[in-house]
């Protein structure tokens, strides 16, 4: 077991005061301007180190606006509340579930968190003294009345979670060393909930329910009033609501065709909301009125920089250890299959972060090599704006921007295409932009934080740890698979049906159809017969055929759909059908 | 082949009607679908993209689904409405497969055997396969409908299965954003647990406010209420079995910026 340098997952950059936080994986650290450290979680005392080590890699870590607290979130589900000052841990709170992301409300007072599910929680920066953990928050919203609910203890145990999610009680920590509980003993442990509960959707922690997408949510924001929130989904939605008052959405940003990975809102033009996702183009909306205003072309751009592919999801334990933790798919909801939607060789777009730098929209992509940058469309010419690239060789994992206009790029300098670890080059490199949209790396020009981010700061691991990081699981998660199997619905012969793919398997499992169809098919289409020839006396049979068999008028209607009504066809179809 | 009648024998214009109509025995499909999963789907990329005409030939250019059926099953209720609101497009959603199939059958032999007649034409009544819970903000946009319908939702018994239910206080905001201010959601069930935990969420949500059948009946919805407790097959199977069923309606109301 040899010692690899673990990359920076995330970057943040705060030179208002002379301190920069620099963060990665497993622990955190900041260091000032002379490229000191001045904290990190290295020298924590033992309980926080091994509370860090329990909780796995830290996967999304945030300041509030006065850089005096940080939030992070690891794989487990505990939301971890920091003073900046001397990285101390103040106190951890149960959530119900995985995080995705946090951030902070302007005043600092409050954590919104989002999870895999689809939810997004509201937690008081401190939590209340345990004594008075009955009394909820009200923010608008009464459905704290529901709660079974949870003590707010911090550092607690979740076996006190008396909510739902008990039913299926969750693996333990470490599944390889204690032996699997059988089924009477998990009962035990965790009754299920009677019947008649009236809770769904439960907080924890005295968290209160904004509000909830019937899908993963993949990132979201307030704007800077403070008084929206934006969330994006992987079912293509983006939606902004009112906050605190989630359950009022003021508007949906809809027009994406793959799931959106990467909102942002530009603060020189706060009207506007930049989004990118699997789609081939970032998309610029006016996110109050959810209307369109641009798009912009990248995927051409952005291709031949995508060096990693998506990694098949085996859909039944795999003996690869990381595979596992890092799909945990099974854990979101556990009958959504997913499964690669392409076959390995081509590559997934998936826009990471999108950020803006005077009159530019700086992103980057998961997987991709590349920084990038485009011009902000000015809505008067109507030419695509070309994107602008810089290679860093290697996949970038994070950028951001400090108050000097410079970027600071975060590499995953161990990566190669085999997939062994081969480290070259380094963590940290830094780009400037010009006045005409070019990108240049100027890490070469030294500067004692760069020397420290990659030199001193840089934490010794494990290749299992380098392993179980998977920078990468967007790319196999996150595109849907309209390819699948869906064995309780597809039958062969569904001639007339709507939304019918060209790719249906058909269902193995059902009686094998026999000539011309089978009974079912046979009784469908006699009646059908009888409505077309009558159609087909009174009417124009155009007329009659294109009535509810049409979904949307995006592509030609399915011409076997007009057929279907055409009695004379109906073998023909049948007989297509079977070939599958 | 001598062909197979009822007991009663039916009148030869309702007879060929019958013809027409689709048959429920070849149109099975077991009751539950998981709307979590990714199904092959088709849906609008957003509400501008749908095309309303396709569905509603004989409609004005323009003019948009009034009252959605959300889970519509065999479609009785959307059909029963549909002549007592001639100006008024209706829309079911359902997410099975064959079930929605069943529907479309259904109504186009409807619109065909009642051509020309005024009110009963069925032209303003029509069924998306679609999963309601993800992609209901697809079809419709922001206030656009008056009326909502839930009846005989899967009740989704256990605990885990809870989060499926088709009312939860996530999804009561996207209902509430597309029901116009007055608009109404009207729920029904046989299931006593299940229509405690839809009314409790409804009272709970801010957005909306417990309206009872006397005044939905003072407000002239009679003929609606009606349709919600006896229209649909499932309506009939309880009144078969002599179950008691529980209507709980609620009104859209606004609430101030806090």
């Amino acid at each position: 077991m040899e010692s690899v340098r673990l990359p920076y997952s995330q970057l943040e950059i705060q030179s208002s005061i002379p301190v920069i936080a620099g963060i990665w994986t497993l622990s955190d650290c900041y260091l000032s301007r002379t490229g000191e450290i001045i904290a990190s979680t290295l020298n924590s005392p033992e309980n926080v180190q091994e509370s860090l080590k329990k909780s796995g890699p830290i996967r999304c870590a945030v300041l509030d606006n006065s850089n005096t607290h940080l939030a992070t979130l690891a794989d487990d589900k505990r939301l971890k509340v920091w003073k900046l000052d001397g990285l101390e841990l103040l106190h951890e709170r149960e959530l119900p579930k995985r995080p995705t992301s946090a951030v902070f409300t302007v005043d600092g007072q409050t954590i919104v968190v989002a999870d895999k599910f689809g939810d997004v929680f509201s937690y008081p920066l401190h939590p209340p003294p345990a004594d008075s953990a009955a009394a909820p928050e009200s923010d608008g919203s009464k459905l704290t009345a529901l709660h079974v609910s949870e003590g707010a203890a911090p550092v607690e145990d979740s076996s006190t979670n008396t909510a739902l999610e008990t039913v299926e009680p969750e693996p333990s920590a470490e599944p390889s060393k204690k032996k699997r509980k059988s089924k009477k003993q998990k009962r035990h442990e965790n009754p299920p909930t009677p019947r008649n509960s009236l809770a769904s959707h439960v907080p924890t922690s005295n968290g209160t329910l904004v509000l909830g997408h019937t899908s993963l949510l993949t990132s979201f924001l307030l704007t800077p009033d403070g008084k929206y929130i934006v969330t994006a989904d992987r079912d293509e939605h983006i939606r902004v609501s009112w906050f605190p008052q989630g359950f009022c959405i003021e508007s949906f940003c809809l027009g994406h065709t793959q799931f959106v990975s990467a909102i942002h809102i530009p603060s020189a033009h706060p009207d506007a909301l930049i989004s990118g996702g699997g789609d081939a183009e970032l998309k610029i909306w006016d996110w109050f009125s959810g209307k369109h205003k641009f798009d912009i072309l990248i995927l051409d751009s952005v291709k031949p920089y995508i060096k990693v592919k998506p990694k098949p999801y085996k859909r039944f334990a795999s003996a690869d250890p990381t595979e596992r933790q890092s799909s945990q798919i099974e854990e979101i909801n556990e009958t959504e299959a997913v499964e690669s939607a392409r076959p390995e060789s081509e590559e997934q777009l998936a826009v990471q972060k999108i950020r803006t730098l005077s009159e530019f929209i700086l992103f980057t992509v998961t997987g991709g090599t590349a920084l990038f940058a485009v011009a902000y469309p000015d809505g008067k010419s109507s030419a695509q704006p070309s994107v602008h690239a810089l290679d860093f060789g290697k996949p970038v994992l994070d950028f951001t921007v400090d108050l000097d206009d410079l970027i600071w790029v975060s590499i995953d300098f161990n990566w190669s295409t085999e997939g062994n670890v081969v480290p070259e080059g380094k963590a940290i490199q830094v780009a400037k932009l010009s006045v005409d949209g070019q990108l240049a790396n100027v890490s070469s020009t030294s500067s004692p934080v760069l020397d420290a981010l990659n030199e001193k700061c840089l934490v010794e691991g494990s290749t299992e740890q380098l392993a179980s990081l998977n920078f990468y699981s967007a790319l196999t998660s996150l595109p849907k698979n309209t390819g699948e199997f869906d064995a309780e619905e597809e039958e062969s012969g569904n001639a007339t049906g709507t939304g019918i793919p060209k790719n249906i398997k058909t269902n193995t499992r059902k009686q094998p159809q026999g000539p011309g169809g089978g009974k079912k098919e046979q009784g469908k289409l006699r009646t059908q017969k009888a409505v077309a020839e009558k159609l087909g006396g009174q009417k124009n049979v155009d007329k009659g055929s294109a009535v509810v068999t049409k979904e949307e008028d995006e592509e030609e209607p399915n011409p076997k759909r007009l057929k279907s009504e055409d009695p004379a066809t109906h073998e023909d179809v049948d007989v297509q059908m079977l070939d599958r | 082949m001598a062909k197979r009648k009822r007991a009663t024998e039916p009148p030869p214009a309702q007879d060929e009607a019958q013809n027409l109509l689709p048959q429920k025995r070849f149109y099975r499909q077991r009751a539950h679908a998981n709307p979590f999963s990714d199904h092959t789907l088709d849906y609008p990329k957003s509400p501008q993209h749908m095309d309303w005409h396709a569905h509603y030939p004989e409609a004005a250019a323009g003019k948009r689904p009034e009252f959605a059926d959300i889970g519509c099953g065999f479609g009785g209720l959307s059909i029963t409405l549909a002549p007592l609101f001639p100006d008024s497009l209706i829309l079911g959603m359902e997410i099975r497969v064959q079930v929605s199939q069943y529907v479309q059958d259904r109504i186009t032999a409807l619109r065909t055997a009642n051509m020309g007649n005024p009110t009963a034409h069925y032209q303003n009544v029509s069924i998306v396969r679609a999963n309601a819970m993800k992609f209901l903000p697809n079809y419709f946009e922001k206030g656009s409908l008056s009326a909502l319908f839930f009846l005989f939702p899967d009740p989704h018994f256990k605990a885990r299965k809870h989060k499926a239910r088709i009312i939860s206080p996530t999804l009561l905001a996207e209902y509430a954003y597309v029901l116009r201010p007055g608009g109404i959601v009207y729920t029904i069930t046989d299931v006593k647990d299940l229509h405690d935990w839809m009314r409790t969420h409804l009272e709970n949500f801010p957005l909306f406010e417990p309206v009872s059948e006397e005044e939905l009946r003072a407000d002239g919805k009679g003929e609606i209420v009606d349709a919600v407790y006896t229209s649909t097959e499932e309506g009939k199977k309880v009144e078969r079995n002599k179950g008691e069923k529980w209507l709980a309606c609620f009104r859209r109301i606004d609430v101030p910026r806090i």
